[in-house]
């Protein structure tokens, strides 16, 4: 397991002082294999941020707070060991792209975290075209990156993590302000480097579809705890869970449902693409 | 984008290959002179100086114009408040009132407006032709610490940034019926706390995610840096600091013996 | 209440001399429209919206409130009329607590204090948040913070109300809350126009939709005729939900919208289902 999370508890410092901590991770458990692909799916506020942060050591060592619990990231105590240690084993990308770009060009972006490390310079140049290209913007490299586009941005925030070979990736709603081709392009680049270079990653979506074409496993999260995690179709044709975690499984597997309860069969449609076959055999059996 | 954010001018020139650190020194040495020298034809060749510079590093005219419509008004105030304010030597060439202008005191003057001129220039052939990174990265190279320059640096990049959410900002706020045109100062002011309030919090946040992504890129892990685009000296630096240096100093003795 | 009649012609804008943002674009918005406005990022969108309250001005073209052209009236004058959501909640919020933040809309359009008061306590109760009343709305989550800046431009009971993407970031649920609060609005004689990526969302509540790329319309009509051109939704990199992508394939005529549509066309057809 190159990822383990241990029953964590973790609440935040006190908005006031002297007031209550904020209780956010209420007995999180969560294991990753290496090369696995997980994809996290929870309401909002329910603390699948704040259990990103904790991968990579910023909960609790920069946030504070109170936490229980033991979380092991490739081999590294996160509550102990200091986060710039634990940098070029588990990258961490957050949701909005212009908070964390800032610097004038893409590649000095890139360059920002194999400069910390003191690599030497052509080990620097390896990387920063290596993650350039594996994020498909490597014609940007002299560019501002504040002519890029919204899915640019989040790509080169991706590229930025990647510069730093991790062997986990951790992706806090990495296509929540893209549009629909900004989106493609960031789950195209995860699948990339899963092939590529078997990293594990977490990705928190909102996005069932995608999760249903591209995740090993779905964890559901719901009041700071992971109730369910599983195969992908497990969890999305689990209506109760959905429906309790106040979640929208593909439309297919809804259809699916429906049709179900009409005929007691056990369609378990997660794809648009089963769907479909299975409508163009029946059409096929019928002529 | 607008020029103010985008002083530097991509470019291959000599003036461009100099590393910043020789530059930044010359620029300096190019001021002492100018705030210590009291003579209309020093300060106008150093300012004639500057221009050939500029123009021979390839700078585009648009941009040196910029800069002089930009100094242009303060040096003439600076000339003609001089020329009020104070009587020079030599024969008067003009009186009226309580005013008196001497032939001596209208060299002065401009004197006092075209050293403004010249010392912004001094400072714009060093901004137009040096990146914001390699500027920062020579700053520290010269002693300020890591941190320091890199919090310089972030600023700087969060300007634009910062003027576009300046802007929306307004927008939202003014869709929610806040007038920003009505009534005096006072008023002015008041009407666009909603506004700063709003920018503060939103820039305490994203302060707050940056920070999370300068740690979760290793930001401290070893104690010296390495670098993508290391600064290079070269001989050329060596020499533009050597005369640079020695002129300020030939100059200074020569003006103490004279 | 009968909402103004909101309209815009020939309209062209540019942030740049070179490339025109808004390319020429005609738009009819009756009294009680329902519009999604979808398309790629940079197509135009939140440009478009800005000028129906008057935070741009058309270089070209113009905009008409009731067959009267809106250049002369002041962006506060025109947010008696048009409200606006911006994307980004952050950009909005500043008042110390979730009560004066819902007020600051109507003080400024000149309510009286009990007016303000009872707008207040409404959209508290409509969103939900009268538990979070006293609290200050900077501190709160991402998705309670989204719903207090929307409560505050609805609390200022503007007519036409115009949506930046209000449900990005938010859980199924709550996006489905919203959408219903927004019908119930549009019910009651308001214009609503949301700009969204969500095809889920268009298909499932909105009747019109209009489809923008590169500063122009290519569609515009009830959303059933607009998911059924797919030329134009691929030249736009649009994609219609699954469920309207699974109806085409199966030649379903006029194809349904949504699951319960789908599944319904699926009874009264014949074979079936699989």
């Amino acid at each position: 397991m190159i990822l383990t999370v241990d029953d964590l508890h973790y609440a935040y410092p006190p908005l006031i002082p002297g007031g209550d901590p904020v209780p956010v991770l209420r007995g999180v458990d969560l294991r990753l294999e290496r090369g696995a692909f997980v994809a996290l799916m929870g309401p909002t506020a329910v603390g699948k941020s704040t259990l990103c942060l904790a991968l990579n050591g910023i909960v609790p060592q920069s946030t504070g707070g109170v936490i229980r619990g033991q979380v092991r990231v490739a081999g590294y105590d996160t509550r102990r060991t200091p986060i710039a240690e634990m940098a070029p084993h588990v990258g961490l990308v957050g949701q909005d792209p212009e908070s964390q770009l800032f610097c004038t060009t893409v590649e000095r972006e890139v360059a920002f975290g194999p400069e910390n490390l003191a690599l030497s310079r052509n080990e620097i140049v390896e990387r920063v075209a290596w993650a350039l290209e594996t994020v498909g913007l490597s014609e940007f490299a002299g560019r501002s990156p504040l002519q890029l586009s919204g899915g640019q941005k989040q790509r080169l925030a991706i590229a930025a993590s990647l510069a730093l070979l991790p062997e986990v990736l951790i992706l806090d709603e990495p296509t929540a302000s893209l549009d629909p081709l900004g989106q493609r392009q960031v789950f195209q680049v995860v699948e990339r480097l899963r092939r590529q270079r078997e990293m594990t990653i977490l990705m928190v979506s909102h996005n069932a579809e995608q999760i249903a074409a591209f995740a090993d496993r779905l964890a559901i999260m719901v009041e700071g705890r992971i109730v369910r995690d599983d195969a992908p179709r497990a969890v999305l044709c689990d209506a109760d869970l959905m429906r309790e975690a106040g979640l929208a499984p593909p439309q297919v597997t809804a259809v699916a449902q429906q049709l179900n309860s009409h005929d007691g069969e056990r369609r378990q449609w997660i794809r648009l693409d089963e769907a479909r076959s299975a409508f163009f055999a029946r059409a096929g059996e019928a002529s | 984008m607008s020029l103010v954010y985008d002083l530097y001018q991509p470019g291959g020139s000599w003036l461009h290959r100099l590393d910043p650190r020789s530059k930044l020194l010359c620029a300096l040495c190019l001021c002492v002179a100018l705030l210590l020298a009291r003579e209309l034809w020093l300060i106008a060749a150093l300012l004639l100086l500057t221009q050939v510079v500029l123009l021979s590093a390839g700078i585009a005219r648009q941009r040196i114009g910029w800069v002089w419509k930009l100094a242009l008004p303060t040096m003439l105030l600076i000339a003609v408040m001089w020329l009020l304010l104070y009587r020079g030597e030599g024969r008067t060439l003009l009186a009226f009132w309580r005013i008196e202008i001497s032939s001596g005191n209208l060299i002065d003057a401009l004197a006092m407006g075209l050293r403004l001129g010249a010392l912004a220039f001094t400072f714009f052939c060093f901004l137009f032709s040096s990146e914001q990174d390699a500027i920062v990265q020579g700053l520290v190279a010269l002693g300020l610490p890591y941190r320091a320059g890199l919090t310089l640096a972030i600023a700087l990049r969060q300007l634009p940034t910062m003027a576009n959410a300046l802007r929306t900002i307004s927008q939202a706020q003014q869709a929610r019926g806040l007038d920003l045109s009505r009534g005096g100062l006072l008023q002015r002011a008041h009407a666009y706390i909603p506004i700063t309030i709003a920018m503060f919090i939103s820039a305490i946040r994203s302060a707050e995610r940056l920070a999370h992504a300068l740690e979760s890129r290793a930001l401290g892990a070893r104690p010296r840096r390495t670098s993508l685009h290391p600064l290079r000296w070269s001989s050329a630096d060596t020499c533009l600091t050597v005369v640079s240096a020695l002129m300020l100093v030939g100059w200074l003795v020569w003006r103490l013996l004279v | 209440m009968i909402a103004p009649h909101l309209s815009v012609e020939a309209l062209i804008y540019r942030y740049d001399p070179t490339v025109p943002a808004l390319n020429g674009v005609d738009l009819a918005l009756p009294p009680g429209a329902f519009c999604a406005l979808i398309g790629q990022n940079g197509s135009g969108k939140t440009t478009l919206a800005k000028h129906l309250n008057g935070l741009l001005r058309p270089n070209s073209g113009r905009v008409l409130l009731d067959g009267q052209d809106c250049a002369q009236r002041s962006i506060g004058e025109l947010a008696r009329s048009v409200g606006y959501v911006f994307q980004n909640p952050d950009h909005q919020i500043f008042a110390a607590t979730v009560r004066e933040e819902l007020a600051f809309g109507p003080r400024n359009l000149g309510c009286e204090p009990d007016e303000i008061a009872e707008r207040g306590e409404d959209a508290l109760g409509r969103f939900d948040l009268m538990a979070l009343a006293d609290a200050p709305p900077a501190v709160l989550g991402y998705g309670q913070r989204r719903l207090v800046t929307i409560a505050a431009v609805v609390a200022m009971r503007t007519p036409l109300l115009i949506l930046d993407e209000p449900t990005t970031g938010l859980d199924w649920r709550s996006a489905s809350q919203l959408m219903a609060l927004l019908a119930e609005l549009n019910g009651a004689g308001h214009t609503i126009l949301l700009i969204t990526h969500d095809m889920r969302l268009v298909c499932d509540w909105t009747p019109r939709t209009l489809l923008m790329h590169e500063g122009r319309l290519l569609a515009d009509g009830p959303t059933a005729e607009v998911m059924a051109r797919s030329e134009a939704l691929a030249r736009a990199q649009v994609a219609p939900p699954q469920v309207v992508r699974l109806g085409q394939s199966l030649r379903f005529d006029p194809t349904p919208l949504t699951v319960d549509g789908f599944c319904q066309r699926l009874q009264e057809g014949s074979g079936g289902a699989p």
